[in-house]
Formats: structure tokens, sequence, C-alpha cells
């Protein structure tokens, strides 16, 4: 008992030692994507690693309600329900994910993570438990793999195309991965009797991890959602530029280039690029490249999803040329937050731009 | 006495035949929390609770344990058949 506990502590100061280093590695990468030298969705990636990362070396014991078997119990069937879920719709939903993540670390918290645990760390009831739990988990994955397998290919042509679908997606492997990691510890918390409470529970440890633990988890949650409602509430960025353009077989000062590019969010968000030469003659104005339909679907999101509204381009009788391009970015997190963005061009037959961002 | 209580018409729940004990009786009577007779035995201490409630029926390493931590023979801890009370136990003998 005396060498574990020895090997325990070595191992926490190690752990603890590489976490400031690592949290100081993370620091940096963030600050460089508030310069923009990264992008902030790989930064939150990051952030998100490392926190998981922190709560996994901090043995605290769950809280008692996730010690009651029906609430255990409550989470494994929203875990499968999830799982089953995946299968059906676009597997890199964020926020199915999310709460696929979400429910897995409650898992992890609620069964201790004995199902990964070695041998030296558990004692015999829990390695009883663990070693049984592999073994019910083994025939359910066999049964539940194996039968939407042979039932998909041998029911008809559509289940296998569903399958095929659902494997292109990414949905069917995100549940097969989620089966292989969680299920044996997903039997544990389903099986495992209601847990003692009270005064005779161990006091939480307090160390550095346990104290940074709480805070990355809280700013994990947050941040997202900070994030995703700048989407609606941060000042749109807008950077414009535009000069002459010689075309080859026109004349040097009867075309201009137009570029633009609008900003909306800050981390999370999206960029909409306008890249044009218009010309004009004297008679009409006319696009010479980059306001067509293929032009409106350059652009680029971080956590949020972009949607064409409108992407038109007209003359109208007096020579004007007109180009409107519409989009939405809507956030992968909080779906119901979006933000139209336009970029307008109008530009007469005497080469006076009328409207542009 | 049994401290299995509602547990007494049950079977273990690893399925095996109920073992009856007096863990809790001596724990509360030296005054040990589960977390202090957990470290003694070297167990996780939900496991002390499992056994108490008669949900984990002790390996023979682990019951030798207990006894070497409470000081009692291991037939004085656990029993196959339901456990009288200490004192009627004592009474008894006092008597005999």
């Amino acid at each position: 008992m005396t060498n574990r506990l020895a090997l325990a502590r070595l191992t926490n100061r190690i752990i603890e030692a590489l976490l400031g280093l690592t949290l100081l590695v993370v620091v940096a990468v963030i600050l460089m994507s508030f310069v923009g030298l990264v992008p902030a969705g790989l930064a939150y990636l990051l952030f998100v690693f490392v926190t998981v990362f922190t709560v996994r070396s901090v043995p605290v014991e769950p809280g008692a309600w996730l010690g009651l078997r029906i609430v255990r119990r409550a989470l494994v069937a929203l875990i499968a329900v999830i799982t089953v879920d995946l299968l059906f719709i676009n597997g890199f939903d964020i926020p199915t994910l999310i709460a696929l993540v979400l429910c897995d670390f409650a898992l992890g918290r609620a069964t201790r993570r004995v199902a990964g645990a070695p041998d030296e760390i558990l004692d015999e009831r829990q390695a009883i438990w663990r070693n049984r739990a592999y073994r019910f988990a083994y025939l359910i994955f066999a049964v539940a793999a194996g039968g939407v397998l042979l039932a998909s290919d041998f029911v008809s042509s559509d289940t296998r195309q569903w399958l095929a679908n659902s494997l292109q997606r990414g949905g069917a492997f995100i549940s097969l991965i989620q089966l292989l990691a969680f299920l044996p510890s997903m039997v544990i918390a389903w099986t495992e009797p209601d847990r003692i409470s009270g005064a005779d529970l161990p006091r939480l440890r307090n160390g550095l991890a346990a104290q940074l633990a709480g805070l990355l988890v809280a700013l994990c949650l947050v941040i997202p959602i900070v994030l995703s409602l700048s989407i609606v509430f941060a000042p749109m960025r807008i950077s414009r530029i535009t000069h002459p353009e010689t075309i080859p077989g026109t004349t040097a000062s009867s075309c201009m280039y137009f570029g633009a590019r609008e900003e909306v969010g800050v981390g999370f968000g999206a960029s909409v690029p306008l890249n044009a030469v218009a010309c004009w003659n004297g008679t009409t104005a006319y696009e010479s490249w980059g306001l067509n339909a293929s032009d409106c679907l350059i652009y680029a999101g971080d956590f949020a999803t972009v949607s064409t509204l409108e992407c038109r381009r007209s003359t109208q009788p007096d020579g004007t040329l007109r180009f409107t391009y519409r989009v939405r970015v809507q956030s992968m997190f909080l779906p119901f937050v979006t933000r139209d963005v336009a970029l307008n061009l109008a530009l007469t037959k005497n080469g006076k731009v009328l409207q542009f961002p | 006495m049994s401290v299995r209580g509602k547990e007494d018409q049950k079977t273990a729940a690893d399925g095996q035949r109920p073992l009856y004990n007096r863990i809790a009786v001596l724990r509360a009577e030296r005054q040990l929390s589960r977390q202090q007779l957990a470290e003694a035995v070297g167990v996780n201490y939900q496991t002390i609770g499992y056994i108490e409630r008669g949900e984990y029926n002790p390996s023979l390493e682990l019951a030798f344990r207990f006894s070497e931590v409470f000081k009692l023979p291991i037939e004085a801890i656990f029993s196959r058949e339901p456990l009288r009370p200490l004192s009627e136990e004592l009474y008894r003998r006092e008597e005999g």
C-alpha cells in the first residue's frame, strides 16, 4: 500500500508539472489566435484537450446524484439514444457531438473511470465488476454492431444505402467508436448499485489540478457560448480595397478591381469575401470576373455555418451594374444565433461607385 | 445480529449465497469511518459499503484482512447463517 501511495504521489507531481507546461503552451496558442496566427477553433480544441487532461488527473469523487443508480441508468439511456441518433443524422452535427462528449464525461465521473483503470489501482470488487462489464459489453457490442450490419445488408438495398450514407457522413463511425470506447463504462454505470453517501464520503483532494479543473470546465462551456454570441453582438469588421485594373483588350481606365471582406464574430464566426473586376464603357457597366454564382460560395466559417441567401447580378436600364451577395452566418453551438451579412456593389456606366462595403 | 437488514432475504449481487457479516457493528464499535476501514484493509470505501449491505461477498484474502484489523476470527465477522446480536452472543457465552 505504501509503495502504491508513493507511486500515486509521484504520478500526481509529474501530471501537475506536465499540466503547468501544457497550460503555458495553451495560453501561448490562445494569444496567437487573437492576433490571427492560429485559428481560434484549433485554440479552443486544444483548450478542451487540456481541460479533459486536467479533469482526468483529479481523483474527485462524483456528486451524490451520480451515485444513484437511477441517475446513472438515465445517463446510459441518453447516451444510447444519442449513439443510435448518430446513425440517422449528420455525424458532425456539433451540438449532438457536444452533448455526447458531455454525457461521456459525466459517465466517466459516475463510474470513476473504473472501466479503463489498471489492476493496480482497483480493489478486488472493482476488478471483478470491471471484468464482468467487459464481458457484457463484448456481447452487447457483438449483437448491436453485428445486428445492424447484418440487418442493413440483408433487408433491402435501401437499408444498405442507408448504412453506406451513415458511414460516409461519419455518424456510423462515431457510433462505432462510442460503443468501442464507452460500452464497458455504460455497463458498469447500469449495473452498479446505489453508492453510499453522507458523512463517510472521503474529503475531496484539493491540489493544483483540482482547483484548476472546475475553472477549466466552466471556461470550456462558457467560451463557445460567448464566442457564438459575438457573431451577433461584435461589430462587423469590414476591409475594402479598390484600384484601377488593366484588362487585356480594354482601356486601362475603364476597369476597376473591387476587393472587400466582411468578418463577423470573434474567434467563432465567418469571413465573407468579394473579389471582382467590373468595367464600364459609358453606355453600361459590366462584370469582367468575380460576380458570378460560383463566387458566392467562397466563404470561411469557424464553428459557424454559412449559407448563401442571395447572389444576384443585374444591369439597370440606365447601365448601372448591381451585384448583391447576402449570406447567413449561423453558430454551430447555438443554432438560433444567426446574422445576415451583405456585400453590395453598384457601379454606374461612367465608372462611379454608388455602393460598395 | 445480522447487519444485512433488508438484504436478509436477498442473495448477493453477484449471485452467490448470501454471506452475513458484522462489519457495520464492529466498525461502529471501534469508531471507524468506512474510509478509515477501507484504508486499513486496502479497498475502496464504497466496497466497504457494498460488503456491509451484502451486495458483495469479499474474497478469503480480504476476509482475513478484516479479521486482522478487527482482531477477531473470521467466523465472528462473517457467517453463512444470519448472525445474532453480539450482546446476545456474549450473554449466551456467559450463561454457558
